[in-house]
């Protein structure tokens, strides 16, 4: 009866010990800032008067848009950042359009897409999910592989590349919204490409 | 009747203290070093949020922002931290770094330690068990194109001991100079006058490199420069009291390489001077510096350039070994006159089209990793000639024969633009593709680019295992062994371009820095 009385003192005094611990470690603890886009920076829209890109969407004005067109095989606006003094590689985003070939479905386009880019050395999915992009349904996978740059030089290094691809389908066309960038730049820059995403709008016919 | 004991005896308040005491030994060290790990937990994350945001913003920018407080922070950057255990602000702010600091609010608080982080990563601070690493900065700035070296000398040329490359070829047409290494040398059209600025560095270094008819042009670029232009003069006595008068050898162009070849005449001397040109970014205006030191030279033959070319010629000579059917038009056109369908195809239109292959003298030129790197070679689409560097003159036939095909696969890329330029006018640097336009085969100059790396790479594939052993000295074993690890990466082993689709190929050229400059047709 002693022993049990100490006991349940003692767990007491245990107990009284291990709430103070936790209450303050967990209190302790601070929420981490998200990162969102410096409002400094300036934006302008995309939009072009070639039918092929019946869209917009909102891009640094610093960055280089240029449209790519290639009679019938498909079209592509690419919108690039600044190449970096450190950075074979530039970051961008790019926006391919297709012809619908067989009613491709959303995890066909997908697929397709990755088997040609699970070519490359050491590719890996890291993520896959289900989005809208401008009120369709939408599949979104993030990616990486290994790439030896610079191209043939004696001087190549291992870059890790991290791209996410976003498959939309609209009007018998599918929409395929890309951001490439190394590692570094991916994390950097991935506000812009989740603003683009959410600027992105189709135009009316 | 038994005697009630209330309270604690003398052996259990003992007891119960030493267990306090153990725990308080083995928990309040931990539980402190809990708290201050949370605390500093909270400043490594919220400098870590900054960083990325100040890199961000100087990558799109390229400004660094400072900020007084945590109000300043939220303004400029977006993030709103702060509010625990630490003051946070970002000073020392321009376009090429800031230093962001958090201080402990509670001055008298010596657990916690002043944590700053740059562009970098933190500043003389470990993070433990968490937060980032250091590592690369973020981008910044535009490219360049020129590139500097840090190697000095000039060339005279005028000796040379023996022959020029291939004679016999003439010209071709063109667009795009390209090196089978980055950067790619690019030109555009210059259509204004331009301007002197004396701030604006001259290239320096200037060196020849004797050639049969030939004169190849090297130089130490300038990183400021936007491009240069080329002049020349026929080396003759300057009468007294006036000064050497040029000739611009293209003055409606800014050609962005640090090699140039001139077809000139054997028996006359020639000097030769660069002028850097930078363009204004806001006006779209271009200003001039100062004309650069000249170098002066004298064509000649060159037996040995020309019998090691010309060995790496006759490899691909009457062979009917095709390229990949994935390569484009014109590399898989129909059309005989200018579609290498065959290795013989390419050798066939560089001697149709009298395009000499020259070896040159170049400099390493600063690559986009920020280290050195080498030109393999380039193709001139103004004075049509493929360059090669004789860095690279005692690499295996097999090899030089390599970047023969891919020179000789721009060189038809470029002629065929030129018969699109015939029917259109030569593109402005802005051009609008006219609705009329029949698709130019060299209209994407990633593609062309893909297609002359895909076409040397196949030639290489097949001739590398032709290569005696203990033939290659340490420079050209350096190249063999990246071009087998481009290879790994690129093809199939049987030389096949596995890793690309049309889609791919463009995305994968126009996000490498070495082709920014690379225009749209």
């Amino acid at each position: 009866m002693k022993k049990s009385k100490f006991f349940n003192r003692a767990l007491v005094v245990l107990c009284v010990i291990a709430a103070f611990y936790f209450v303050g470690h967990f209190s302790a603890q601070k929420k981490i800032p998200e990162q969102v886009l410096p409002p400094v920076i300036k934006f302008k829209v995309f939009q072009s008067k070639n039918p092929p890109f019946n869209f917009t969407f909102e891009y640094p004005d610093v960055w280089h848009a240029r449209e790519r067109g290639y009679q019938g095989s498909y079209d592509m606006v690419e919108v690039m950042g600044a190449p970096g003094k450190n950075s074979p590689l530039m970051p961008g985003i790019f926006v391919t359009k297709k012809a619908l070939a067989g009613g491709g479905t959303l995890n066909g386009l997908m697929d397709a897409w990755l088997k040609t880019e699970g070519r490359y050395r050491n590719f890996k999915v890291f993520s896959s999910r289900d989005i809208e992009v401008s009120g369709q349904k939408a599949l979104e996978t993030e990616y990486g592989y290994v790439l030896s740059l610079p191209l043939m030089s004696s001087k190549a290094k291992s870059i890790t590349v991290k791209k996410e691809q976003i498959v939309v389908v609209k009007d018998n066309a599918s929409f395929e919204l890309t951001f490439i960038g190394t590692e570094e730049q991916f994390k950097i820059y991935k506000p812009i490409f989740r603003h683009a995403l959410e600027t992105f709008e189709f135009s009316e016919p | 009747m038994s005697k009630k004991i209330k309270g604690f005896t003398l052996l259990e308040f003992l007891i119960v203290i030493v267990i306090i005491a153990v725990l308080a030994a083995i928990v309040f060290p931990r539980y402190f070093g809990q708290v201050h790990r949370a605390k500093e937990a909270e400043a490594v994350q919220s400098l870590g949020a900054i960083r990325s945001a100040e890199l961000t913003l100087q990558g799109i920018s390229g400004q660094f922002v400072a900020a007084a407080d945590e109000l300043g922070i939220k303004s400029f950057l977006g993030l709103t931290i702060g509010g625990g255990a630490y003051r946070y602000k970002v000073i020392d702010a321009t376009a090429e770094n800031f230093l962001a600091v958090a201080t402990p609010l509670d001055l008298l608080d010596n657990w916690l330690q002043e944590i700053a982080v740059n562009k970098d990563g933190f500043v003389g601070y470990s993070p433990a068990g968490g937060g980032f690493a250091g590592g690369s900065s973020g981008d910044s700035g535009g490219g360049s194109s020129g590139g500097g070296s840090s190697e000095g000398g000039s060339g005279s040329g005028s000796t040379g001991s023996s022959g020029s490359a291939s004679a016999g070829y003439s010209t071709g047409g063109g667009t795009v100079t390209t090196a089978i290494v980055s950067p790619v040398a690019t030109y555009s059209t210059l259509t204004e006058a331009t301007y002197l600025d004396a701030s604006l560095e001259a290239p320096t270094g200037l060196q020849l490199t004797a050639n049969d008819g030939w004169l190849v042009l090297n130089f130490a670029g300038n990183s400021n420069a936007g491009g240069y232009q080329i002049y020349r003069r026929e080396n003759t006595p300057i009468p007294e009291g006036q000064t050497a008068t040029y000739e611009n050898l293209a003055p409606t162009t800014v050609w962005r390489g640090s090699t140039w070849a001139d077809g000139v005449d054997n028996s006359k001397k020639y000097c030769y001077a660069v002028k850097s040109l930078k363009q204004n970014t806001s006006t779209g205006g271009w200003t001039e510096s100062e004309m650069s030191q000249e170098v002066c030279g004298q064509a000649a033959p060159n037996t040995d350039y020309e019998n090691k070319s010309t060995d790496a010629i006759t490899t691909l000579t009457g062979k009917s070994e095709s390229f990949s059917a994935a390569l484009e038009p014109p590399v898989a056109s129909s059309d005989p006159a200018r579609t290498p369908s065959t290795w013989n195809d390419v050798v066939t239109f560089l001697g149709l089209n009298n395009i000499p292959v020259l070896f040159g003298n170049m400099y390493d030129i600063t690559g986009a990793t920020g280290g050195k790197e080498t030109t393999l070679g380039e193709y001139n689409p103004i004075t049509h000639a493929i360059i090669l560097n004789s860095k690279y003159a005692n690499a295996p036939k097999e090899m030089i024969a390599s970047v023969i095909a891919h020179e000789g696969l721009h060189a038809m890329w470029d002629a065929d633009w030129d018969s699109g330029a015939k029917l259109f006018g030569r593109p402005p640097d802005t051009w609008v593709r006219p609705a009329a336009f029949v698709d130019p085969r060299s209209q994407n100059s990633t593609k062309q680019e893909y297609n002359s790396f895909v076409g040397g790479f196949q030639v290489w594939n097949a001739l590398k295992n032709s290569v005696p052993e203990g033939s290659m000295d340490s420079t050209t074993i350096a190249l063999w062994n990246s071009w087998v690890a481009t290879e790994a990466a690129f093809f199939s082993e049987g030389g096949d371009p596995v890793a690309f689709t049309d889609t791919s190929v463009t995305q994968f050229f126009s996000s490498l820095s070495a082709y920014s400059e690379l225009l749209d047709y």
